[in-house]
Formats: structure tokens, C-alpha cells, sequence
């Protein structure tokens, strides 16, 4: 994924117009449906797709391609295109409660992506529905709010057996704050909100967890050579077809 | 010989753009130095919903969260 547009600090600020999602590239079937319409090469999926939609979601409105890079020659050039589309859809003033919480699809992918992030995930959990809409509905207006936008990736399950790879997680509904391990295999509960808890008691707690410490830069070639050494491994949930990282592998 | 010489300008391009970003070939992002970032809806579905509620354009992105099979890195 490239990290240098996508952090880049013009780009983060344009993102605040837009819808931005991140799919998990082999991880929904449906997904990989989608992503094969918006870019392939050779009509095989890319391990990476980037592009820009018009908000009925088929429109495109900068050229797909693996990167950002494809499209844009710097992350400025990117920053300044992404303010211009912005203006041609006026949306104005957007209620949390009409972007609802940004879930990823599960609890186990959440982990791993936050893990890959180095970022701190909240999960909600409840198995009743009317305690998770509760819960939600306190957490929504904070996930957007200036001080916590951005800084923690979500998650929703009402199965208690989704929570087995939380040390500390005691089963009890409420909001997850977690921290994930290094492989995003298992994670560490910070801290539990329960749902009795208050806004401005869960505020606290966001602020607080996302104020830790949430980790530093990776060396993938290292990270790669101890898991094997664990033998941790990743099934994704539909098929690899970008297998050109393996085949450059084998050239050497 | 062409060849090899456009290989070796590749990698010594690309090697320069990521020492500039302060980082090594395979080393990734340190978030800590990063004040804001992106935020990602995870799943399409929640993320066309929200873009016809708003009327926003899609940021459209995706990556694996594995790399040689292994979880926890991009």
C-alpha cells in the first residue's frame, strides 16, 4: 500500500470531504467483485487498487490503477485534485449519525488491519441488538469528532467467542479498547467502557487510549522472518490472484 | 545491458524517494510521527451508504493485510 501519499498530511486534510474506505483485499467475495470493476490488470484483481468514485460509487473520477501514484505525480498534486472534486459535490454539513461507525467486517480482520496500522481498535459488543445500537450510538459522535477522527479503527460482533484473542476481555458488553499484537493474531484489551458508562466517560477513554503509545515503524522483511519462525500465517478469505510479488521472488 | 541499467536506475530511484522519507526499503510508516490520518471505512457496503447519505466522492483504496502470508504488516 503506498504509505507516502496516504499519510501525507495535505492528503489526510482532503480526506475530510470524502468518503475514504480501505478494503482487505482477498477478504469478501462481494468486494472482490467490486474492485475487479474498478481496476485489473489483465482481468486478474491487483493485491492494490486506488481510485476515486463519484458518490453513487461507479463514476470514476481520476484514472484506477494499483496506487495513488498511477494517478498523481506527488501527494500534493493528489491533496489539490481531491479539494477540486470536493467542490464540484457540495456536501455540506455531514451528521456523524450519516456516516454511521466505518466497521471493518470482522473482529479477527480488524485486528490484523489495526495491527498493520499500529493502531488502536474499538470494538462493540453486545449480543442484543438494542444494547449494540446504544453503544453505537454514544461511539459514533466521538469516531468523528476532531480529537478522535482517524485514530482508531472499529469493530462490531455480537458473538463473546469473536473476543477469545482479547487477553483481558471479560465478556461483558460495552466498547473494546484494543490493542493488537505485532501479527494482529491476538490482541490486549486497554481498557473496557461498559454500557452503563456515560459520553463523557467514553470520551475519557478514547482519549486516553489513543494518546498511548501506538507503536513505531515496522521492518517488514524482519516481521516476515519471525513469524515464520512462530509460524503464523494469514488464510485470506477468497483466493490470491496477484501472485506477480511471488513470481518477481522466483526471477531472483 | 539497456535492461539492466533501467533495473539498477529503478531501484537507486526508488531507494533515494524512500532514505528521503526517512525510512529504508521494507520499513514502513512511523505512525508516531504522524499527527492525522486517514479515516477508513472497512467494509464497501457501509461505505457506499454513507457516500449517498453525504454526497461525498469515494476515496476508493484497497491492500492485503498480509504480506508472504503473514499478518500485521501491509
Amino acid at each position: 500500500m503506498d504509505r507516502s501519499y496516504l499519510s501525507d498530511p495535505e492528503v489526510v486534510a482532503a480526506s475530510r470531504k470524502f468518503i475514504c474506505v480501505r478494503l482487505a483485499s482477498y477478504e469478501d467475495a462481494g468486494e472482490v467483485d467490486f474492485l475487479q470493476s474498478v481496476f485489473t490488470m489483465r482481468g486478474v484483481l491487483q493485491n492494490t487498487v486506488f481510485c476515486i468514485l463519484a458518490p453513487d460509487g461507479k463514476k470514476k473520477l481520476v484514472n484506477a490503477g494499483r496506487a495513488p501514484g498511477w494517478a498523481f505525480g506527488v501527494a500534493e498534486d493528489m491533496a489539490l485534485e481531491m479539494n477540486e472534486i470536493a467542490v464540484d459535490y457540495k456536501p455540506g454539513k455531514t451528521r456523524p449519525v450519516d456516516l454511521g461507525l466505518p466497521y471493518l467486517k470482522s473482529v479477527r480482520l480488524a485486528m490484523n488491519v489495526a495491527a498493520c496500522d499500529s493502531q488502536r481498535l474499538a470494538i462493540v459488543y453486545a449480543p442484543d441488538l438494542e444494547t449494540r445500537a446504544a453503544l453505537e450510538a454514544k461511539l459514533v459522535e466521538l469516531a468523528w469528532s476532531k480529537e478522535i477522527i482517524g485514530r482508531f479503527l472499529f469493530a462490531m460482533t455480537k458473538d463473546v467467542s469473536d473476543l477469545a484473542k482479547v487477553d483481558g476481555a471479560s465478556g461483558e458488553p460495552g466498547i473494546l479498547v484494543v490493542v493488537p499484537g505485532a501479527y494482529g493474531v491476538q490482541g490486549k484489551q486497554l481498557v473496557h467502557v461498559p454500557v452503563r458508562a456515560d459520553a463523557k466517560t467514553l470520551r475519557a477513554a478514547l482519549r486516553e487510549a489513543a494518546e498511548s503509545d501506538a507503536g513505531g515503524a515496522k521492518d517488514s522483511q524482519r516481521h516476515i522472518r519471525r513469524a515464520r519462525q512462530k509460524g503464523i500465517r494469514w488464510r485470506t478469505a477468497t483466493p490470491v490472484t496477484d501472485n506477480s510479488g511471488r513470481q518477481r521472488r522466483r526471477r531472483r | 545491458m539497456y535492461t539492466r541499467l533501467i533495473y539498477l536506475l529503478a531501484v537507486l530511484l526508488i531507494s533515494a524517494s524512500l532514505l528521503a522519507q526517512g525510512r529504508g526499503p521494507g520499513v514502513t510508516v512511523d505512525w508516531r510521527r504522524v499527527e492525522q490520518r486517514v479515516a477508513w471505512f472497512g467494509t464497501w457496503d457501509r461505505a457506499k451508504a454513507a457516500a449517498k447519505r453525504t454526497n461525498r466522492p469515494i476515496l476508493v483504496v484497497s491492500a492485503a493485510p498480509h504480506c508472504n502470508k503473514v499478518p500485521g504488516v501491509w
